[in-house]
C-alpha cells in the first residue's frame, strides 16, 4: 500500500515535469520573438478564433501539407510569399 | 540518629563496585580487586561499613496489598501512555504525510532543477516578471501551436504560392517535351 503511494507520486511528479517541459519551452519561445513577430501571431490568432469551424479544419489541413512539403520548398514558398508582402507593402506606402 | 547521617564518601571509579560488593554481586575477579582496594582505602572502608549500617533498614520494606500493586500498575500504565500522548503530538500530526512526504519533496526538489536549468539567468528575470500582455493559452499549447499561428498567412496563401511555382514546372516540361520532340524530329 505505501509503496503504491510511493509509486503514484513518483509518477505523478514526473508526468507533471513532462507537461510542464513543452508548456516552458513554448513559453520561452513567445519570449524570444520579435514585438512585431509577437504582434503577428496575436492578430492571426484573433481572425483564426472568427474562422468558422470548416475553415479552421482547412487551414490545419493545409498547415500539416505545409509541414510534410521538402524543405527547400518550403524555403521557396516562404521567400516568394515575403518577395510578395514586401511588394505590396511597397505599393501601399506609394 | 546514626541513620541520618550522610554516607562516607567513596572512590568514584569503586563506587558501584562496592555496592556489589556488599550485595555479593560481583564476579570472583571483582571481588578480589575490591577486597584489594578497600584493604588500602580509609574512605572505601567507611563507605561500605555505612552501607552495611544503612541498607538493612532501607530494604526492610512494608509488604504490600495486591489491590496496592493492581492500582500501581494501572496509574503507572496510565502516566505512561499520557507522556508518550504529550512527547509524540507532532509525530501524531505527521504521520500521515510521512508516507508521501519523501517522494513529494524529491519531485519538487527535481522541479526546482529544472525549472532553474531551463530558464537560464537571462531568462531568470523575465521569468520573475509578469507578463505585461496577456497571452491565449492556445498559442503557448506547445511549440506547434505558436508555429502554426506564426505562419497563418502563408498557410492561408499555400495553394496560389503553389499554383504560382506549377506554371514554371509546366515551362520546364514543355521544355524537356519539346527537347525530346526535337530529338525525335531529328
Amino acid at each position: 500500500m505505501k509503496k503504491r503511494r510511493t509509486v503514484i507520486v513518483w509518477a505523478l511528479g514526473l508526468l507533471f515535469l513532462m507537461a510542464a517541459g513543452p508548456v516552458s519551452a513554448a513559453d520561452n519561445d513567445w519570449r524570444n520573438l520579435s514585438p512585431k513577430e509577437k504582434d503577428r501571431v496575436l492578430r492571426n490568432y484573433q481572425r483564426w478564433e472568427k474562422l468558422p469551424s470548416q475553415d479552421k479544419e482547412h487551414l490545419r489541413e493545409e498547415w500539416n501539407r505545409w509541414q510534410r512539403l521538402p524543405k527547400d520548398q518550403r524555403e521557396r514558398l516562404k521567400q516568394r510569399y515575403d518577395e510578395q508582402r514586401n511588394s505590396r507593402d511597397r505599393r501601399d506606402r506609394d | 540518629m546514626k541513620t541520618d547521617t550522610p554516607l562516607a564518601r567513596a572512590c568514584k571509579e569503586y563506587e558501584e563496585d562496592l555496592v556489589l560488593h556488599y550485595y555479593g554481586d560481583n564476579g570472583e575477579e571483582e571481588r578480589r580487586k575490591v577486597e584489594l582496594h578497600l584493604a588500602g582505602c580509609v574512605s572505601c572502608r567507611h563507605f561500605i561499613d555505612d552501607l552495611k549500617r544503612m541498607l538493612p533498614q532501607i530494604a526492610r520494606a512494608e509488604t504490600m496489598p495486591q489491590s496496592f500493586w493492581d492500582s500501581y500498575y494501572r496509574e503507572t500504565v496510565s502516566k505512561l501512555k499520557t507522556h508518550d500522548e504529550q512527547k509524540n503530538w507532532w509525530r501524531a500530526i505527521f504521520a500521515p504525510m510521512q508516507t508521501w512526504m519523501v517522494p513529494a519533496f524529491g519531485t519538487v526538489a527535481v522541479v526546482l532543477l529544472v525549472v532553474g536549468l531551463m530558464f537560464g539567468k537571462s531568462n531568470l528575470i523575465s521569468l520573475v516578471e509578469p507578463h505585461t500582455e496577456k497571452i491565449p493559452q492556445e498559442i503557448l499549447a506547445d511549440k506547434n501551436q505558436l508555429e502554426f499561428f506564426d505562419s497563418l498567412d502563408i498557410i492561408e496563401a499555400l495553394s496560389k504560392l503553389e499554383a504560382q511555382d506549377e506554371p514554371k514546372t509546366d515551362v520546364i516540361h514543355s521544355d524537356v517535351d519539346r527537347a525530346s520532340l526535337r530529338g525525335q524530329i531529328a
